[in-house]
């Protein structure tokens, strides 16, 4: 049961609410590909909720078009858009049986009553919902709310479904459930999909591909695993992650061929020698391979934390430059421990060090000691 | 709850159905009474001869009395039937025009982002903060003047002046409740705005709109002051003064107490019918 798949083309679209400073949309500009399930990530405050909006056609653009395969829906309101919304609140009627809710749209649409149980039988089957659908909202748990909302929007068949942070009143392990639920839901329909989140382990983890924003604007699309990889800038690659990465502020050491932290206390020897005199080093906690411990380190062991099975450590100079390093639990190290590490630079980013942006420097296959 | 204190809370809701219904049901009893037993014997609650006589003689007909002597009809009954008649016509009136504009009015205070929002609310509400008597005086003058002293009109416009402010004051803590996205998510579903509002927002408040218009027609029935004002001694007068004239001008309680029941029927009747909505919607506050 396949919906018919759109490619979504937002071009150029702007957004100023009244009274605002700044534009909640910058000149938006975004292609969706047909099936695709896009998540739009970004902190609070970033547009992705109004860009949402607009899509959906409950708020108008100021400047901008849209397109629907090859549709214009620009001035088109959202009740003749063909779109489905799934709300982070209010899911459903609340003086009506799931039943009745899940039913409204396409009966208003008029789609004959046989076929609407049709489908209201195959989604619910595949939501496992299908027994409480004489229910209201109010008789079933959360995650069941969750569940049938998410039927009330495929349930139309929309051309673009659209979810708003639909899993952020639930609790954590119900989102891990409910995402890879979704995660099954959009290969079995396919239909084209806009997942705001704030979260970015939930958009890495769901995604074909990821859309951050920051102010208004989109900072980068990408797949999750590139996004995580090659971020453009500083900011992303801190916002994206569970563990923050690394960034420390360097210069090219007198000698030439080694970079140099503010304090002078670590050297860092890359393979490549084309970087600027002045750079942010990017370097995510995993990539840190704490190598041998000798007491003649700057570097010690500061705090340890466990993380999901494995030891991530805060080691410190001195002067208090910090590194973040995840390590294996079996030879668990102490406090105070000096410690030399390696970095894997085939996963080090530079950045600028006054604008953030990535610099398309390669800094790979060298390996670094601490003097 | 321990034993002890549940018996303690049921006593005192006993006392409080007491406190409630006995001067009702006396009032019953008595209207049930002749004139000439309740007057010589010693206070009782059952009569030892019920009838329905006085009743009979409000509606214009004579009666027997205890010892068969006939008794004409009341000489109240025309006063307090039109007077039931009225008070029925002014509050239906004043209950649906209550609703047409208290409804979009609340609504609209409660779900439409715009400017003032808070301002208007509070001034609507201000309103009740004012007893009627302060507002007689203006009206009573403006009336003279536009020919409603002594209309139902004129009593369906003052009285609309309690009861809107009232209910947009509950209309927009209802719909203020309604969940967040409703109104959005109907308009995703295929609802233009006003379809929206009457195929969701409408059906969603049901409960809350049957309340208020339960209180708008309780408001209007049971109002006294601008009914005995405008009203009193004209052809528009509404129940409450007509039997508050009876009170004082007849000193026959049996009689009075027959009157008095036929004017608490309507909103006794309409209370037990929608007394599951009154009983969801929350009054705190009010």
């Amino acid at each position: 049961m396949k919906t018919s798949n759109v490619g979504v083309a937002i071009d150029a679209v702007s957004k100023r609410y009244k009274s605002a400073k700044q534009p909640a949309l910058d000149g938006v500009t975004l292609d969706i590909r047909p099936g695709e399930l896009l998540a739009l990530l970004g902190p609070s405050g970033s547009g992705k909720t109004t860009l949402l909006n607009v899509l959906s056609g409950l708020e108008s653009a100021d400047d901008g078009r849209m397109l629907f395969g090859d549709q214009d829906v620009t001035d088109i309101p959202a009740e003749r858009r063909s779109v489905a919304v799934v709300f982070q609140s209010s899911m459903l009627y609340p003086h009506m049986s799931l039943r009745k809710s899940i039913a409204f749209a396409p009966r208003l649409n008029k789609v004959p009553d046989a076929e609407i149980e049709q489908r209201i039988a195959d989604i619910t089957g595949w939501l496992h919902i299908a027994h409480l659908l004489d229910r209201r909202p109010h008789e079933v748990s959360g995650g069941e709310r969750q569940r049938a909302a998410i039927a009330k929007a495929l349930v139309s068949r929309p051309a673009l479904l659209l979810m708003d942070e639909p899993f952020s009143a639930v609790d954590a392990q119900l989102r891990r459930q409910l995402r890879s639920e979704l995660v099954k839901l959009h290969r079995e329909f396919g239909t084209t999909t806009v997942f705001v989140t704030h979260d970015q382990e939930e958009a890495m983890a769901i995604s074909d591909r990821v859309a951050v924003m920051r102010n208004g604007r989109l900072v980068q699309v990408d797949e999750p695993l590139e996004l995580y990889r090659s971020p453009v800038n500083a900011w992303l690659a801190d916002f994206v992650g569970v563990q923050p990465i690394n960034v420390l502020p360097v210069r090219r050491s007198p000698s030439g061929d080694t970079l140099q932290t503010a304090d002078g206390e670590l050297t860092l020897k890359p393979e490549g020698r084309a970087f600027p005199d002045v750079l942010d080093l990017g370097v995510r906690p995993e990539h840190i391979k704490i190598i041998a411990s000798g007491s003649a380190s700057p570097l010690r062991v500061y705090t340890r934390e466990v993380v999901s099975g494995q030891m991530k450590y805060t080691l410190r100079t001195d002067q208090g430059t910090e590194i973040v390093a995840i390590r294996g639990s079996d030879d668990v190290l102490d406090i105070d421990t000096p410690v030399d590490v390696a970095v894997d630079w085939r996963h080090a980013i530079a950045f600028d060090s006054t604008t953030g942006e990535r610099l398309d420097v390669n800094l790979a296959k060298g390996t670094a000691g601490v003097s | 709850m321990s034993t002890r204190r549940r018996v303690v809370l049921h006593l005192l809701a006993l006392l409080a159905l007491v406190w409630t219904i006995a001067p009702l049901a006396w009032i019953l009893l008595i209207s049930l009474t002749y004139h000439h037993e309740f007057a010589s014997s010693t206070i009782h609650l059952l009569p030892h001869q019920p009838t329905l006589a006085n009743y009979v003689r409000l509606f214009g007909r004579s009666a027997a009395d205890w010892n068969g002597t006939i008794q004409p009809p009341n000489a109240y009954g025309p006063l307090i039937r039109s007077g039931l008649v009225n008070s029925a016509e002014v509050a239906v009136a004043v209950t649906v025009l209550s609703m047409v504009f208290a409804v979009p009015a609340a609504y609209a205070l409660a779900r439409v982002d715009m400017r003032f929002r808070q301002a208007g609310l509070l001034t609507i509400v201000a309103t009740r903060a004012l007893p009627p008597v302060a507002t007689t005086i203006p009206f009573f003058v403006l009336y003279q003047t536009l020919g409603l002293s002594g209309t139902r009109l004129g009593l369906v416009i003052a009285h609309l002046t309690m009861t809107v402010p009232l209910l947009v004051w509950m209309g927009t803590s209802f719909f203020g409740g309604l969940p967040p996205g409703l109104e959005r998510m109907a308009r995703v579903d295929g609802c233009s705005r006003w379809r929206a509002f009457t195929r969701v927002v409408v059906p969603a408040s049901r409960h809350a709109m049957t309340a208020m218009a339960v209180i708008a027609f309780l408001t209007s029935w049971d109002e006294f002051t601008f009914a005995l004002i405008f009203n009193t001694g004209t052809s528009a007068q509404t129940f409450p003064p007509a039997l508050s004239s009876m009170f004082f001008q007849v000193s026959v309680p049996t009689e009075v107490a027959s009157a008095t029941v036929l004017g608490l029927l309507p909103p006794l009747v309409i209370a037990t019918l929608f007394q599951r909505y009154i009983r969801k919607v929350n009054l705190v506050g009010l």
